[in-house]
């Protein structure tokens, strides 16, 4: 038996011993009494009052407890969860930046594509897949979805075009690297207006209704007839500017990436 | 033992026995793709089980969402006794996003590693850094 088997051996039983016992610890209740009638006592508390319209003391205005929690209670970890994608998304960008040639970009090169009914097909599916990102982020403050679902599914399309037609094709119809850099700052900026607006009436950052002790009227949940969710669809929309840009943003600089090195090898 | 608990410890077995693989996958592989590959498999076992958490043993459970905007009493009661626990869904939302934010890094960081070396094998990298020739 050589080294490399060996190590592979012992490894393979460590993550067999990691597993057994993970297991044992869960099924003998390590993650407590579960599942039970019972949620957590915390979980029950956003259930109650995300939309209780019979005591408005703690509510979110929104029948979505999920994206209540995502914007309203929790909103802290939402931002630091944004700014941690743009720093990523920075990294990336200066990782990849010196690399790709961007002359190659304006000339169409040789892109074909594929046969026909790939690209018809293709072009099919993405409108649609555009279509339903924008349901999933217009309407994420009342039926399932958010800013996140609605980005990350809207930024499949270039994604298929992309690899249906061609990189050529995507900046032709406007996906530019630096325009999307600049939707994504409108994003942004669209974020922080929003959750920085209650300090005028000395509320707290991110506040959504108003609260006991504060004397912030809080967004409108209705103008006239049209229900609005408070701050949620503000931010919502913001969200969804700022995550499909930034995903667009990686998918452009990988295949341009990719393009560059494949340049160089020849 | 009941037919709910069997399929209780069988999700539970299920569910570590892919995160012990991708444990095993991140690793033992020697390819880094492969490595980034078992990486994200882990991250979702992970998610799933933080979901299956919030789960609520009723006889018809319901999603987080309250289904109408006027609700009476009675639909008010009912949501609120049978609905999942919403909080761990709020928390993997965040996690899937962190997630793939680092997948994009390693991803970008795997496409310079093999511009600069001319290859994604872990040994063949660490024999290029001890000297040897590409």
């Amino acid at each position: 038996m050589n080294r490399n088997t060996l190590s592979g051996v012992i490894i393979f039983v460590s993550s067999l011993i990691l597993f057994v016992i993970l297991s044992y610890i869960a099924v003998t209740g390590g993650v407590g009494k579960h599942p039970s009638e019972e949620i957590n006592s915390l979980g029950q508390f956003f259930v109650n009052n995300s939309y209780n319209v019979f005591n408005k003391t703690f509510w979110a205005g929104s029948p979505e407890a999920v994206t209540s929690i995502l914007w309203d209670y929790r909103g802290f970890d939402t931002i630091f969860e944004t700014t941690v994608l743009f720093i990523s998304i920075g990294g990336a960008l200066v990782l990849a930046y010196k690399k790709i040639n961007w002359d190659k970009l304006i000339t169409p090169l040789s892109d074909k594509g594929l046969t026909l009914i790939v690209k018809t097909s293709v072009k099919i599916i993405s409108s649609i897949v555009v279509l339903l990102s924008l349901n999933l982020a217009l309407r994420g403050y009342i039926s399932p979805g958010g800013g996140f679902a609605g980005g990350s599914a809207y930024s499949i399309a270039p994604l298929l075009l992309i690899s249906g037609l061609s990189i050529y094709y995507i900046t032709r119809l406007g996906y530019k690297l630096h325009k999307m850099i600049n939707i994504r700052t409108i994003g942004l900026l669209g974020l922080s207006i929003v959750s920085l607006i209650p300090l005028i009436w000395f509320g707290y950052i991110l506040q959504n209704q108003s609260k006991p002790s504060t004397v912030f009227p809080g967004y409108p949940v209705y103008i006239g007839p049209l229900y609005l969710g408070g701050s949620l669809i503000y931010l919502n929309i913001s969200e969804f500017l700022v995550v499909s840009t930034e995903f667009i943003i990686i998918f452009l600089a990988m295949f341009l990436l990719l393009k560059s090195t494949k340049g160089e090898a020849e | 033992m009941s037919l709910t608990n069997i399929l209780l410890i069988y999700i539970y077995f299920i569910i570590f026995a892919t995160g012990g693989l991708a444990i095993y996958g991140i690793i033992s592989k020697n390819n880094l793709i492969k490595k980034i590959i078992a990486l994200t498999i882990f991250g979702d076992v992970v998610n799933s089980l933080i979901i299956f958490i919030g789960y609520r043993l009723v006889p018809k459970p319901l999603p987080p969402i309250l289904p109408s905007l006027n609700p009476d009493k009675a639909l008010y009661k009912l949501y609120v006794m049978s609905s999942v626990d919403p909080l761990p869904q709020a928390l993997v939302i965040t996690a899937i996003v962190i997630n793939v934010a680092v997948i994009a890094f390693l991803v970008f960081l795997v496409v310079r590693i093999y511009n600069s070396y001319g290859s994604i094998e872990y040994d063949e990298l660490i024999r290029i850094d001890r000297g040897g020739s590409t």
